[in-house]
């Protein structure tokens, strides 16, 4: 039972690993994707593509805060 | 001809990538321990793949409803293709070890080293081969589902996977050793603006979102993203030594 578990727990980290480096920037991204399908169903920003921008923007500010903060820990490690 | 360029080019490309990690790895087995062991480990991660492919492939992604399907997998691509982007501009940046096949065939050797016993199947030698095989697998076979379930079918993207790995498999059986002249960092970072760019547009779609151009839409997102990122690069750029050397073995990278 414990081989058969142990399994399935490496079998889920293998598919997060597969899908995320970094968890704050996967839950941007999620956010990224409900902020542009919120609008999209309110029709806030017309009938055009425009959401598609939104999501666009939105979805490169996760990807700028992550890598803001992978530089951030690079410069501020101690020099070896 | 749309087909080749927007998804059996991504495929192709990405599916080479994976392709040479999966080669340098069976390649460390089977030269420190066993190619018996090797092959074989390659063998029944293939086998486990296609029997994946078969139970969660085309006919269960035909069976979903297309604004979903195109939802749910611009989604998938946008943390998948986000994570290899990340990744890729990180190491343009020097920010994280470049990829090196050379490297971690050493480090795989290395960590294999001790010999198999005669006679013997070696297990541990299998075990790696088949779970490097498996882990490179499935990221092609996810690639490969995606592209084919919102791209107009399976055939363009299996095309393209089936010529990388072809390219790779002759190649490799032709040098015997890693194939460290594949430009690996570049072409991750091709695709990761790829894969992001096909995220936005199917993820957009999926909400209900009709791009100006159409398709076209994929051309000018892939520009802008291209723009963004090496400006990104830029940016990240830090005064410190470049790292080399090799990335960190046995999780898909």
């Amino acid at each position: 039972m414990n081989r058969v578990a142990s399994a399935v727990w490496s079998g889920i980290r293998e598919a997060y690993g597969l899908l995320v480096d970094d968890g704050a920037m996967a839950v941007g991204t999620l956010l990224a994707v409900a902020v542009a399908a919120l609008l999209s169903t309110e029709a806030m920003l017309g009938d055009g593509d425009a959401v598609g921008w939104v999501l666009f923007a939105l979805v490169w500010a996760a990807l700028a805060v992550s890598l803001h903060r992978a530089r951030t820990r690079h410069r501020d490690r101690p020099a070896s | 001809m749309l087909n080749l360029v927007t998804v059996a080019l991504p495929a192709f490309l990405a599916s080479l990538v994976e392709f040479v990690e999966a080669f340098t790895i069976v390649l460390a087995v089977g030269t420190s321990r066993s190619w018996r062991a090797a092959l074989a480990g390659a063998a029944t991660a293939t086998l486990a793949l296609a029997a994946l492919l078969a139970a969660f492939g085309p006919t269960l992604l035909d069976r979903v409803d297309e604004r979903v399907l195109l939802l749910v997998i611009g989604v998938l691509l946008l943390l998948f293709g986000g994570r290899w982007l990340r990744k890729a501009m990180l190491r343009s940046a020097g920010i994280i070890a470049k990829h090196d096949e050379a490297a971690i065939f050493a480090t795989e050797v290395d960590a294999l080293s001790g010999p198999a016993r005669a006679r013997r199947f070696d297990w541990a030698g299998f075990a790696v081969s088949g779970k490097g095989v498996f882990l490179e697998g499935v990221e092609v076979a996810f690639i490969v589902l995606t592209l084919g379930a919102t791209g107009g079918g399976y055939a363009a993207p299996t095309v393209g996977a089936a010529a990388a790995l072809l390219l790779v498999v002759t190649a490799g059986a032709a040098l015997r050793q890693p194939l460290t002249r594949v430009p690996e960092n570049t072409l991750k970072y091709a695709v990761g603006a790829m894969l992001v760019t096909f995220g936005v547009y199917w993820t957009a779609e999926g909400l209900g979102v009709v791009w100006t151009g159409g398709a076209a839409a994929l051309g000018y997102l892939l520009v802008v993203t291209l723009v963004l990122s090496f400006l990104a690069i830029r940016w990240l750029r830090v005064e410190a030594p470049v790292q080399t050397g090799a990335v960190q073995t046995g999780a898909p990278s």
